[in-house]
């Protein structure tokens, strides 16, 4: 691929684990008991003379080296440096630099705030079909990278977007993405510790770090990435316990009213009672969850990847500790 | 955005009177009736017959003028202009709506296509619903508005909650209060959108 790195990391077709690091040398993971090779259904020896092909495969794309190529470019390693420069500052916001999750990383490692060539990277997971309407069920999951760093004609462009997995199988990880995510995770580990690239704009050596900033996704996606419950009665991931629902009983179905909490008190609906569901509203807006009352919650949460082994789990409407807790910053 | 594409599909849905994509129908009825709210609109049975009454977003038989008017548009190569080929005059429907195709119709199309056909106060609200997010999906916004923006959303829902039937409130609706927080933390929106990304 064009001189770029890539690594093909074998799977479990059950998205318990990924054939890698310590498991390396494995056939078979030992509690799902599925193998790691496709066999054909009267052949059940571990026969390694005998291996058919493997049962399911992700390509992992590292992530370092094309953000070097990136900076060896003198054009391009200019255009990275544009949130710091040439921007109009009139206080609109216009570019991801404005957002209130800028500054606070900002204020909180000013260290990584200062130097303009410091990236930070929004990540995308998507699902998507590559047989079209030949085959209906058939889902493989791409990851990819967009830099903010760039102007915002630019970040979008194709030529600038990343792609950093992919998953491919019939079925989606759902919550089991985690385990497909670790090797990614590593490397943005390695990325914020820093890494020697050469400048081509300016022609010197520099030590890069980067950042992921954010997360762009549908809302199952959302769910399956934070590792929420996005069905049923608490479905709001950002009002959480306080959603308001109401299940119906001839639809049968939840519906999510009550929007009068989110008006302000003395407008004259909030006292109209037949218009909407017959009541008083009383209630007051939900404040929106913190990062670490996220983080509280979720730390108790023991979950254990695989599609296969769901049994005895406790309901929660936290389903897991998301992989980016594991993340230093 | 995956919000905007599900309200759009909703809305359409209902105003069209589309089979199965409809939110309203007889236990949409029956559950208004339990809840002791709109009375007028409860299910009244003669003989073998039930005839539901007809709630403000029914308009009876001019929905062809509503699917005449889309499928006059021309427009540019590139804006999921060709809507024409959607709309389906026989049973008065839109097929296969696309994600983009329904950010094109609540951007600008649907508010001008639903003029004229739809009672005044109706329309008034889904006209605000598409300048709501119009306006989230601009490319320069001012931080002075978003306080703005953010009731606007709860007034919108608050009036569709009296306009629509109650089965029409998913989580997806919902949302859009929350969409004035996430520009809040992590800017524009179309920053963030998935269009040329699936495109690609």
């Amino acid at each position: 691929m064009m001189g770029i790195e890539y690594e093909k990391i074998h799977a479990c077709p059950n998205d318990c684990i990924l054939y890698r690091k310590e498991f390396e040398k494995y056939d078979h993971f030992l509690k799902c008991k599925v193998s790691r090779y496709k066999r054909k259904n009267d052949d059940s020896s571990d026969d390694a003379s005998t291996k058919g092909p493997h049962a399911k495969v992700f390509w992992y794309l590292s992530l370092i080296s094309r953000l070097k190529r990136f900076f060896s470019n003198p054009n391009d390693a200019k255009n990275l440096r544009w949130h710091a420069g040439e921007r109009k500052r009139d206080g609109k916001i216009c570019h991801v630099v404005d957002s209130l999750q800028w500054k606070k990383i900002d204020s909180l490692f000013s260290n990584f705030g200062k130097e303009s060539t410091n990236l930070r990277l929004r990540l995308v997971p998507d699902g998507m079909n590559p047989y079209g309407n030949l085959i209906s069920k058939h889902t493989s999951w791409l990851v990819l990278f967009i830099i903010y760093n760039l102007s915002p004609w630019l970040c979008m462009k194709l030529k600038y977007i990343m792609l950093s997995m992919m998953i491919s199988g019939p079925s989606q990880p759902g919550n089991d993405v985690d385990v497909y995510l670790s090797p990614m995770i590593d490397g943005l580990r390695m990325l914020w510790e820093g890494v020697d690239v050469l400048d081509a704009y300016y022609g010197e050596h520099f030590n890069m770090r980067a950042m992921l900033f954010c997360t762009i996704n549908d809302f199952p996606a959302y769910g399956s990435l934070c590792g929420y419950t996005v069905k049923g009665h608490k479905a709001c991931p950002i009002c959480e316990d306080k959603t308001c629902y109401h299940q119906l009983k001839h639809g049968s179905k939840i519906v999510y009213l009550g929007h009068r909490k989110f008006l302000d008190r003395y407008l004259s609906c909030c006292n109209l009672r037949k218009a909407f569901n017959g009541k008083l509203e009383n209630g007051v807006a939900p404040k929106p969850l913190t990062a670490e009352k996220v983080y509280q919650r979720q730390q108790n949460v023991v979950v254990i990847f695989g599609k296969k082994q769901k049994k005895g789990v406790v309901k929660n409407i936290w389903k897991k500790r998301s992989v980016f807790f594991e993340l230093p910053y | 955005m995956h919000v905007e594409k599900f309200f759009c599909v909703s809305i359409i849905g209902t105003l069209l009177n589309i089979k199965c994509k409809t939110k309203d129908g007889l236990n949409a009825c029956l559950d208004l009736t339990k809840m002791g709210i709109r009375q007028q609109l409860t299910p009244q049975q003669i003989g073998n017959i039930t005839y539901l009454p007809r709630a403000c977003h029914f308009v009876q038989k001019r929905e062809n003028m509503f699917c005449e008017c889309l499928q006059g548009i021309k427009g540019p190569h590139g804006y999921s202009l060709n809507i024409k080929r959607l709309v389906s005059m026989k049973d008065l429907n839109l097929i296969g709506l696309k994600s983009h195709d329904s950010h094109v119709l609540m951007q600008q199309i649907l508010s001008m296509a639903i003029r004229e056909i739809w009672p005044n106060k109706f329309r008034k609200t889904i006209t605000k619903l598409c300048l709501f997010f119009n306006a989230i999906c601009s490319k320069v916004i001012d931080s002075l508005k978003l306080d703005e923006l953010e009731h606007e959303a709860a007034v919108i829902l608050c009036q569709l909650e009296m306009y629509f039937p109650l089965s029409f409130f998913d989580i997806m609706e919902h949302l859009i209060v929350h969409l004035e927080r996430e520009i809040r933390l992590c800017s524009l929106v179309y920053l963030r959108w998935m269009y040329h990304l699936r495109d690609t």
